[in-house]
């Protein structure tokens, strides 16, 4: 036992420990860093309610005001609080990315596990869809997705359809941007599962599993997918910030969240075009989520890093 | 060579065709027609009719999707629905090299930036250069390009007055500088990364220390050995980007206003023109396929055991 375990379990371990918090935060400061800001921004979505001024209320005689004391980052071209907005913005954008990736990842890891696991013709076909899937932009097919989506939601919905266009309709679009977002970002995430599970289908415990008689449906489940939990937190750093990415990308078009709910993508696309009279209407929002984003993909590179040694450095699958 | 090339030409074909019903029917569920225009005057029902047979939109969708791929195959998509005067071929032919020298210039300036500093990184690791080159790549690779291009229009044609903001005027304009950096960050931003970890790599190797023991000169030891070496996975990434550039990036070319193909679909797109929603897919497809050869191609000059595998 060294002298250092030793301080650790004597009376002066929590203090020694405490001590360590320094060096580490020098060593890491980009990571300190992305994990506060992130948390502000979570923060400051959940207590939206709370601030002084209402997101939607529209005043004529304050419009494009720079930031003061009464607005601390000014009002908008309606004369709306650009706090509040950016505020209800960071909702949209964390409900799009925790929505999106959790239907993301699911389909991700269910066509990967299936690929993999059942291999053959079925394998070679999912993956040549897949493979067809990535010859063109994600961004490009999200567009198309988004138009279709938004095409079928927002008419009058009979049938089937009907629960989903009045969900649609109280959320402001905002489900249509978390569907169409969860059914294009899966690509990814089923290739990394794929890889993986293909990897571990011929471990001896896999083989000893079957020839015990265990149904495909119990290897799977106690199995492969406990094992594939690390590649599916190593997807998961990659679908986040690509859905908040595309959501602001979306509503910058028009095709994302419906106005007046407030988005990024949009609040930055009024911006742009007042950039020569009130820079701050843009600066603000690309701002929130160009930080937002950083702190995302640096707390994503440690995750990785510390998951995955092989996919250290890497960005994209 | 020449048969690896042909087997991997022939399997873009069905990428190609699989794109090609892919968007075909997503664009066709999307419900609306191309003759619904915002306008508040409606066109009548008999008119609606009547365009609908003339661009045989009347017909049972699997013939239209016959009718359809029958022209592709031929190179006509037929008109445009929003310009009819125009046919898909002339709008890309007008709109495309707008985006491709843009394009270009975006690409060349990543490649020509981002190979020295990722070896520059790698061969400085852990000190203030590394830090420094890895904080511009980190930056790149997380800003939204409509954010960069924002900032940069604010700080330097707003704010400085350096550059002219909006507008296309060639591409060796200095209106072009704006779009040109922001394009060019991402694949900078992603070709440092890439290219400094497989230097890094590389540079432990055995072969290095026989080079370096031989005595040869450092630049030679690193552009000759090191560098070509750790190039093949950065083709890999640069080859990614390159298509993805070059057709052009809607959210940049409609913030600094650049008459592109990127802005081009979007619009197209709002406006349920069937025929250059697909048309420009295709494109799309297409340079992929063809980029991803030109890949393939590299590393048959670059990597001897990839030509030693596939035979001459």
């Amino acid at each position: 036992m060294s002298a250092a375990d030793a301080d650790y379990r004597s009376a002066n371990g929590i203090a020694a420990r405490i001590r360590d918090v320094g060096p580490w935060i020098a060593q890491n400061p980009g990571l300190v860093g992305g994990v506060l800001f992130l948390t502000f921004v979570i923060l400051l979505a959940i207590l939206a309610p709370l601030l002084p001024h209402d997101a939607y209320r529209q005043n004529v005689l304050h419009r494009n005001e720079l930031p003061s004391l009464e607005h601390w980052l000014g009002t908008d071209e309606l004369g709306r609080d650009l706090l509040a907005r950016i505020a209800v913005g960071a909702r949209v954008s964390l409900v799009v990315a925790v929505a999106s990736t959790i239907i993301a990842v699911a389909i991700g890891v269910m066509i990967g596990t299936i690929a993999a696991y059942l291999g053959g013709l079925v394998d070679s076909t999912i993956m040549r869809f897949v493979d067809s899937m990535y010859a063109f932009p994600e961004t490009l097919f999200a567009i198309l997705m988004a138009a279709l989506v938004k095409g079928q939601l927002s008419g009058d919905g009979h049938g089937l359809l009907a629960p989903l266009v009045e969900a649609y309709r109280l959320s402001g679009g905002l489900l249509g941007v978390l569907l169409t977002l969860g059914l294009t970002g899966w690509l990814t995430t089923s290739r990394l599962v794929r890889a993986h599970v293909l990897s571990l289908k011929h471990a001896e415990y896999v083989l000893s599993c079957k020839l015990s008689g265990a149904t495909h449906w119990f290897i799977i489940r106690t199995h492969l997918l406990p094992n594939t939990i690390p590649i599916i937190l190593v997807a998961v750093t990659f679908v986040v910030p690509n859905a908040i990415l595309l959501e602001a990308g979306l509503s910058f078009i028009g095709i994302g969240v419906d106005p007046p709910t407030p988005s990024w993508g949009t609040m930055i696309a009024t911006g742009a075009q007042s950039i020569q009279s009130y820079p701050h209407l843009l600066i603000c929002p690309a701002l929130a989520i160009g930080l937002t984003l950083l702190s995302l993909t640096v707390i994503g590179d440690t995750l990785r890093d510390m998951f995955d040694p092989a996919l250290a450095g890497t960005r994209r699958a | 060579m020449l048969s690896y090339f042909f087997r991997r030409l022939m399997a873009g074909i069905p990428t190609l065709l699989i794109s090609f019903t892919l968007v075909f029917f997503i664009a066709h569920a999307t419900p609306g027609s191309p003759w619904d225009t915002s306008s508040n005057r409606p066109l009548e029902a008999a008119v609606k009719a009547r365009l609908d047979a003339k661009y045989h939109l009347d017909d049972p969708l699997y013939v239209q999707y016959i009718d359809y791929l029958a022209g592709a195959l031929q190179g006509d998509f037929g008109p445009s629905f929003r310009d009819r005067t125009k046919s898909v071929t002339d709008i890309v032919a007008q709109f495309l090299p707008v985006s491709m020298k843009l394009g270009s210039a975006a690409m060349l300036l990543a490649v020509v930036l981002g190979l020295p500093l990722g070896a520059l990184a790698a061969l400085s690791r852990h000190r203030v250069i590394d830090g420094v080159v890895r904080l511009i790549s980190t930056l790149g690779i997380s800003m939204p390009s409509y954010v960069v291009t924002s900032i940069l229009i604010v700080a330097f044609g707003v704010g400085l007055g350096w550059v002219p903001t909006f507008g296309w005027k060639g591409v060796f304009s200095a209106s072009s500088l704006v779009p040109i950096f922001s394009l060019a960050l991402a694949p900078l931003a992603a070709i440092i990364r890439c290219f400094r970890t497989s230097m890094l790599e590389v540079m432990n190797l055995d072969f290095i220390r026989t080079a370096r023991a031989k005595g040869l000169r450092p630049a030679t030891v690193i552009i000759h050995h090191m560098g070509r070496n750790a190039l093949i996975p950065a083709i890999t990434v640069i080859g990614a980007y390159t298509s993805y550039v070059l057709v052009g990036s809607f959210f940049v070319e409609s913030i600094a206003g650049i008459p592109g193909f990127g802005r081009y679909f979007v619009l197209a797109v709002a406006a349920r023109d069937y025929p250059v929603i697909i048309g420009t897919t295709l494109i799309y497809a297409l340079f992929v396929i063809v980029i991803n050869l030109i890949v393939d191609l590299s590393y048959f000059l670059l990597d001897p055991r990839v030509r030693a595998e596939h035979g001459r």
